[in-house]
């Protein structure tokens, strides 16, 4: 019974939100029309506050290890659901890239859209190439861009694979590279109920976390890298070696700088 | 932990008897020695090679194996100064610490289920302008008398190449190391962030040099148990290598030893 009053109010503070964040997004349209040269710390400071409180909402308890670089970084992450583009957007100033498809969404599209996603088409190494350029330009502005290597969220158990194309953008910017590791920890090792795979029903995914009075996340971040020194696809590995270490031994992470 | 007076005593020898007293060698005992030491790693790895150590500050550097380990020094008498330096952790210490400075590296399991007792060695460095034989031979023979004072059968430790001699050199290093001085197979240790390197065709043509302390090691029969970790702090790529003191290269421990 509580957990279903927890449940509606939530429910409700989220719609609200959401409003609020479309009012937002018009209202930023408007202003990057009006007086552009503003536009971008002003975009990035309140899509990350919006973000911040969309994780508060959900009740998202996050445990960060490691110090996030503050500029030119290009982060890279594992990807297990989409509340993990809500906690690092919460947590960091920076562009995300994602999946052609999120751009057409109905409400987080535009969403997406306003705060400046670079959207790229799977597959298609023009758009690809492209999204490369941008992260180059964006990189050597003193922006950061942040995008998911893996391609596709996992079910939290492993890493799948990375993608290396999107790595070229940050050799050739020499900006740094920084692994993100993000898990959702639970007694019976990771939470089932965070998991968005595939074509999952957002609706249907978010019903049973609203009932949830709190969900446990830990973001780590690794020693960052100088892409200079490394090629794309080494890039790759590494940053997906440095998540799995950090996945597989997070108490002892920091044993050894004291 | 620091050993008993009289045994520290053994190990203060005095390198070169023409000129007495010059370079020694010996255990560090007070917290000032430590310090000395730190500051040389300081000086060595942060100012010097660029390690990018988060918790490195007013020119020392230190972390939380420190104070579980012996520090043995090479001092400068004439100018009182720690010209160089090597860090020990014994098996025993390595318990107390919750496992050796490797295990944040390398999987040992296979290592640690050998039977017989292990020292770990590693921090080691030197001062630019003492880089000759005599100050690394000095800290050897140092580690011999200790290693055989104390009866351990292992040395173990990370051996480093630098990655700014670039990927393609450290490939081939790799490489050839992997070919004459390569463990057992069931001595094979795996590396927690692998290195990744390049495919063994483009490294062909590279003529390779191998850094002095890595040789000095694979000299003295040192094999190495696998593919390197990278440690991005110091931005290295670590080998993992095992001396076993049954397959001591002796006539060149001798070179050493005989010196002191």
């Amino acid at each position: 019974m509580q957990g279903d009053i927890r449940r509606l109010r939530r429910l409700l503070r989220l719609a609200m939100h959401i409003l609020l964040g479309l009012m937002a997004c018009l209202v930023l349209a408007a202003a990057a029309k009006l007086r552009p040269a503003g536009a971008y710390p002003r975009q990035q400071a309140i899509t990350r506050r919006w973000a911040a409180k969309l994780c508060r909402i959900l009740a998202l308890e996050i445990h960060i290890h490691g110090k996030a670089n503050t500029d030119s970084t290009l982060f890279v992450a594992n990807h297990i659901s989409w509340l993990d583009i809500a906690v690092l957007q919460g947590l960091l100033d920076t562009r995300f890239v994602a999946k052609h498809e999120v751009g057409e969404w109905p409400v987080f599209g535009i969403m997406a859209h306003c705060a400046g996603t670079l959207f790229m088409k799977r597959g298609d190494h023009r758009t690809t190439a492209r999204v490369a350029d941008q992260l180059t330009h964006e990189l050597s502005q003193q922006r950061n861009v942040l995008f998911f290597p893996e391609g596709t969220s996992s079910d939290g158990q492993g890493v799948q694979r990375f993608h290396a194309r999107l790595f070229q953008g940050a050799v050739r910017a020499h900006a740094q590279v920084q692994a993100v590791a993000i898990c959702y920890p639970h007694p019976c090792g990771s939470n089932p109920l965070v998991p968005f795979v595939g074509d999952d029903d957002l609706l249907r995914h978010l019903w049973p976390l609203l009932r949830e009075s709190a969900v446990e996340v830990r973001v780590s971040f690794c020693t960052p890298i100088p892409a200079r020194d490394w090629q794309r696809r080494g890039l790759a590995e590494l940053t997906r070696a440095q998540i799995i270490d950090q996945l597989t031994y997070p108490e002892e992470q920091h044993k050894k700088a004291a | 932990m620091s050993l008993p007076a009289q045994r520290i005593e053994l190990f203060t020898h005095s390198y070169n008897h023409h000129r007495p007293h010059k370079l020694q060698v010996g255990l560090a005992v007070t917290q000032g020695d430590i310090r000395a030491a730190q500051r040389l790693r300081y000086q060595v790895f942060v100012d010097e090679l660029g390690a990018t150590l988060s918790d490195a500050r007013h020119g020392v550097e230190s972390d939380l194996f420190d104070p579980y380990c012996q520090h043995l020094l090479v001092r400068d008498t004439e100018y009182d100064l720690v010209v160089g330096c090597y860090r020990i952790l014994t098996d025993s210490q390595a318990q107390l610490a919750g496992g050796y400075y490797s295990q944040s590296e390398f999987d040992l399991s296979n290592i640690l289920a050998l039977p017989g007792r292990f020292m770990e060695v590693g921090r080691t460095c030197v001062h630019p302008d003492y880089r000759n034989g005599a100050t690394l031979g000095l800290l050897w023979s140092g580690l011999a008398r200790y290693m055989t004072l104390n009866k351990y059968q292992y040395l173990i430790g990370c051996a480093s190449i630098p990655m700014n001699l670039g990927i393609r050199q450290v490939g081939a290093i790799c490489k050839h190391l992997r070919q004459y001085h390569l463990s057992p197979p069931e001595w094979r240790v795996f590396p927690r962030v692998p290195v990744p390197l390049l495919h063994e065709e483009t490294t062909e043509t590279l003529s390779v040099d191998i850094p002095p302390l890595l040789r000095g090691y694979m000299h003295l029969g040192a094999l190495i148990c696998g593919e390197p970790a990278w440690d991005p702090e110091f931005n290295v790529a670590d080998l993992f290598i095992l001396l076993d003191t049954g397959r001591l290269n002796t006539r060149y421990m001798r070179h050493f030893v005989n010196r002191c």
